[in-house]
């Protein structure tokens, strides 16, 4: 009845359509099994009994309708299965989390190494140390950024594949950036500093750097 | 002033980058949680993709800059330098006895300029393009991962909805790895790892320099010298080319140096 009321669009008429969908869980699949978005999230055609689901961070919205409809409806508590998680998202769990690992380890190396170079005042001597100092600078942010395991993934059936620090993504990624971007230039630095000194010995930057690097 | 300004246009132009990138990244995500709309959701999330593709290709395009640059550098410049290097040491030796009884103050005098610029060039060698060597080899070897992570195949291999091992996930873990490598390179040195290991001396070396009081008045700064002479029984040598506000200071720095440091 729901597709025919959506058939003819009656704004009155999708109303009750509407009210309709709180009671039909089974209707609500049967919708979901016509939206091609929808229908890639289930795994097998529903039934009056059930609707097997194949959960991907992608069916997030399209199921939002199916399953408010189906907790709402009375004795539809188990309608919706899902299959279980598949073993790829613990898999790449256990590699977010090697990388968190490395990164508190190369976090505290690259402070390590800094504190060598600002206790030893190794940067008030030379050049080389200056910009080894930059470089573990840069390290440190890019090693702090992999310390958060932000492609930590849930492996519950029901929301399988969701990541836990969605909303906090842009902001992790951006500071990955910000230790990519600090260190990439600290590597030109070394080979204009590098190309400089093979061509006037100086070890320093002197005020013709880039006429002598050019 | 110079090397300053280079210092700070790297730590900005990564500073930059994160406030682009989280700028705009931001933005898509307010986009994403307001719309209801399941393909306006979707294209947010390509554009997101887009945006990273994006700023990886552009580091990747400076990875490229710094390869080509460093392939100039060590097979043409050193190159030719070893060559300069090794026919000055021909030409010292062939023409040792002829320039002797020749008695040319020019030609000698040329020489010996020659000379020491060739070796102003290998003790700047020494000191700044071997021991950096091993950091640029460091990136490029790490460049390869990065250069996997840009590819649309791992892309492909990297969706949530792919039931597969992130691609991208693993190459982060090798990169994260990179900090470990050039932190080993830099404790690679025997002077700079016993300097570590010392963690009571570094620590109070750190303090020491941290410290805002250090070198603000005469008394303070006694106090501070003479305690840390007391816990570090190090012996004083007078400094040299010491101004009298960093006397402390300087005087702590020689020190250590007479310390074995």
């Amino acid at each position: 009845m729901c597709h025919l009321v959506l058939f003819f669009s009656s704004f009155f008429l999708f109303q009750i359509c509407l009210f309709a969908e709180v009671f039909d869980c089974p209707y609500q699949a049967l919708i979901c099994d016509d939206t091609p978005a929808c229908r890639s999230c289930l795994a097998a055609k529903p039934t009056a009994d059930h609707a097997l689901i194949h959960y991907t961070p992608n069916c997030k919205l399209p199921l939002r309708a199916l399953t408010r409809g189906c907790t709402a409806a009375k004795g539809y508590a188990g309608y919706i299965k899902y299959l279980s998680c598949p073993d790829s998202v613990a898999i790449n769990n256990r590699v977010v989390i090697a990388t968190s690992v490395f990164g508190v380890i190369g976090l505290i190396a690259a402070l390590s190494a800094a504190a060598v170079i600002y206790g030893y005042r190794k940067d008030t001597r030379s050049l080389r140390e200056r910009i080894l100092f930059g470089i573990m600078f840069g390290n440190a942010i890019y090693s702090l950024t992999n310390t958060i395991p932000v492609g930590y993934e849930s492996t519950a059936p029901e929301s399988c594949g969701n990541s836990l620090m969605a909303s906090s993504e842009g902001a992790i990624r951006g500071m990955w950036f910000w230790g990519k971007y600090t260190m990439v230039p600290y590597e030109l630095f070394i080979i204009a500093a590098s190309i400089v000194t093979l061509k006037t010995g100086s070890i320093n930057v002197p005020w013709k750097f880039f006429f002598d690097f050019f | 002033m110079y090397e300053r300004a280079a210092h700070a246009g790297c730590i900005a132009t990564g500073l930059l980058v994160f406030i682009g990138f989280w700028a705009t990244a931001g933005q898509y995500n307010a986009e994403y949680l307001e719309t209801s709309s399941y393909t306006v959701q979707q294209g947010l999330l390509a554009k997101y993709d887009t945006l990273v593709e994006t700023f990886v290709q552009v580091w990747l395009g400076l990875l490229g800059i710094m390869v080509a640059m460093w392939v100039y550098q060590r097979m043409f410049l050193f190159e030719g330098l070893k060559k300069q290097w090794d026919t000055g040491l021909t030409e010292a030796e062939e023409q040792w006895d002829r320039d002797l009884w020749a008695d040319d103050e020019h030609t000698r005098g040329q020489r010996a300029n020659k000379c020491r610029l060739l070796d102003v060039i290998e003790e700047g060698y020494l000191e700044i393009v071997k021991p950096l060597e091993p950091y640029v080899a460091t990136y490029i070897i790490f460049g390869v991962p990065a250069i996997l992570m840009a590819t649309s195949w791992c892309g492909g291999h990297s969706e949530a909805a792919t039931p597969t091992v992130n691609c991208q996930h693993l190459c982060e873990m090798v990169l994260a790895l990179r900090t470990l490598v050039t932190v080993g390179v830099y404790f690679s040195d025997a002077a700079s790892r016993e300097q570590l290991c010392d963690v009571r001396k570094l620590r109070l070396r750190v303090w020491h320099r941290m410290r805002p009081s250090a070198g603000a008045g005469p008394d303070r700064a006694r106090h501070a010298r003479v305690t840390y002479i007391k816990e570090d029984e190090v012996r004083i040598i007078p400094s040299r080319e010491v101004s009298t506000e960093d006397h402390v200071e300087t005087n702590i720095d020689i020190s250590y140096a007479e310390a074995g440091v």
